[in-house]
């Protein structure tokens, strides 16, 4: 039926326009999710909200033809890895390769300067070594380590066998140990994630 | 973390930590969020169109030209540019445009800048942009401050019901309502080839109408027609060409500020 919304009927045009409230709602839900994996696909700076809307016009498109039985985040993941390499493969795409993060606003009051300093460096540091990894384990890793999507649910919205899947997370696991290991040697992960400082 | 058939080793507590942050990595700003709401919105209202199918600026293959296009058209995030594709979608209403002309209480169906059009002498200094990336219905309830920008709706069918115009204040225009139902059809005729796909018709249908309302009252959305139609066709000196002469004759376009990105 529908491809990437390349042959919508009337009806399902009509259907969408009759959505917004539900397109909202998922819309809502899912955004902070759709960037974050984006950027840990190797999205920065300016593309990273032109692939975010990319993604959502492609999820609405298709969303008549989803099935509401699946998860809909690992969905809008598959989506995001191929809106990517899509990217990846006209390079003309991505303005923004090689630009820095800016740096994250700390809204929290209990967060020093410092403490965001070092959250963002972090933050940072994984985005980086995370682009070492050849892409299609990079999406088995992000969604499984830090999206926390199930291995069946990552075969299934990467279109891949569930053997390939936990293949690519096993080598993926073991390439970015490897890479804290060599690059940071003396990194020491810090136990609390939750931007407190315990200094004090 | 999740359910796997297999037993997955645990993580090295350092990498464990590094990852525990990146988890928590926040989302984004409402403001941020707002803004690609606006652009999505105005995507899948622009795309989501049978027959129009390659609107995706991700979609295909295409030359920087176009990708200026494309990136502008993306850019229409920004809330200067919401009124032009509110042209841009107002013109594929068209019926009910030529309605509104033609019958008094069909107005609603206008685009919020061919009312505008209307309304004011071309030769009046152009008022800011207002945010109002849909058409609604004149003698609805205000709409709610923070109410998030709906889906527009790209059909003529899916329009708002026509209203009584009896709250439109109309200034005398110096063209006739003939005359204007006149370059209606005739943009209409090629944003019906645009959607279907036929280029060449839908550009030989916007140059017949340069060539006979050379200074018409919808001059500004034939040209911007007609980049679209280059650009959509995959004609890169096409865009460009019309698109260089789109910015020369509208300097003050938003399209053109969003296209020069």
């Amino acid at each position: 039926m529908t491809n990437f919304g390349r042959s919508l009927n009337f009806s399902q045009v009509v259907s969408l326009s009759q959505l917004p409230d539900e397109l909202r709602a998922i819309y809502d839900a899912e955004v902070g999710n759709v960037v974050n994996s984006l950027r840990r696909l190797g999205a920065r700076g300016r593309d990273l909200e032109d692939l975010t809307q990319e993604v959502f016009v492609r999820a609405f498109q298709q969303l008549p033809s989803f099935d509401r039985t699946r998860a809909i985040r690992p969905w809008l993941f598959g989506i995001a890895f191929r809106v990517m390499a899509e990217a990846r493969r006209h390079t003309w795409k991505l303005r923004a390769a090689g630009q820095a993060e800016a740096p994250e606003v700390a809204t929290d009051p209990g967060v020093t300067p410092e403490r965001a300093a070092e959250i963002h460096e972090t933050r940072r540091l994984v985005l980086e070594l995370l682009e070492e990894l050849v892409p299609e384990r990079r999406a088995v890793f992000a969604m499984y380590e830090l999206n926390g999507d199930s291995m069946t649910e990552i075969a299934d919205a990467l279109g891949i066998p569930l053997f390939t899947a936990y293949s690519r997370l096993r080598v993926a696991r073991a390439q970015f140990a490897s890479l804290v290991r060599e690059r940071h040697p003396g990194l020491k992960g810090s136990g609390d994630s939750s931007g407190k400082d315990d200094s004090k | 973390m999740s359910d796997s058939s297999l037993e997955l080793p645990p993580l090295d507590a350092n990498v464990e930590a590094l990852l525990r942050i990146e988890r928590e990595r926040p989302s984004v700003s409402a403001a941020q969020a707002e803004r690609m709401w606006s652009a999505i919105s105005v995507e899948l209202g622009a795309t989501a169109v049978p027959g129009v199918a390659q609107a995706s600026p991700m979609g295909r293959a295409a030359s920087p030209v176009q990708s200026t296009v494309v990136s502008g058209i993306g850019k229409l995030a920004l809330l200067k540019a919401l009124p032009w594709v509110a042209v841009s979608l107002g013109v594929g209403s068209i019926g009910g445009f030529v309605a509104g002309h033609r019958t008094a209480g069909s107005r609603a169906s206008l685009s919020p800048v061919l009312k505008e059009r209307e309304t004011t002498p071309r030769a009046d200094p152009a008022p800011a942009p207002q945010l109002v990336p849909i058409p609604v219905p004149l003698g609805a309830p205000p709409a709610s401050p923070v109410e998030p920008p709906r889906l527009a709706a790209p059909l003529p069918s899916v329009m708002p019901a026509a209203v009584p115009s009896s709250h439109v204040r109309r200034k005398p225009t110096t063209r006739s309502d003939d005359e204007l139902a006149e370059e209606e059809a005739l943009l209409r005729q090629a944003e019906s080839a645009l959607r279907a796909g036929n280029w060449s018709t839908a550009l030989a249908e916007i140059d017949a109408y340069a060539r006979r309302y050379p200074r018409g009252e919808l001059a500004e959305e034939a040209a911007y027609l007609g980049v679209r139609a280059c650009q959509r066709g995959g004609d890169a000196t096409g865009t460009q060409t019309r698109l260089l002469d789109f910015r020369r004759r509208f300097p003050s376009s938003p399209l053109g500020k969003s296209a020069d990105d």
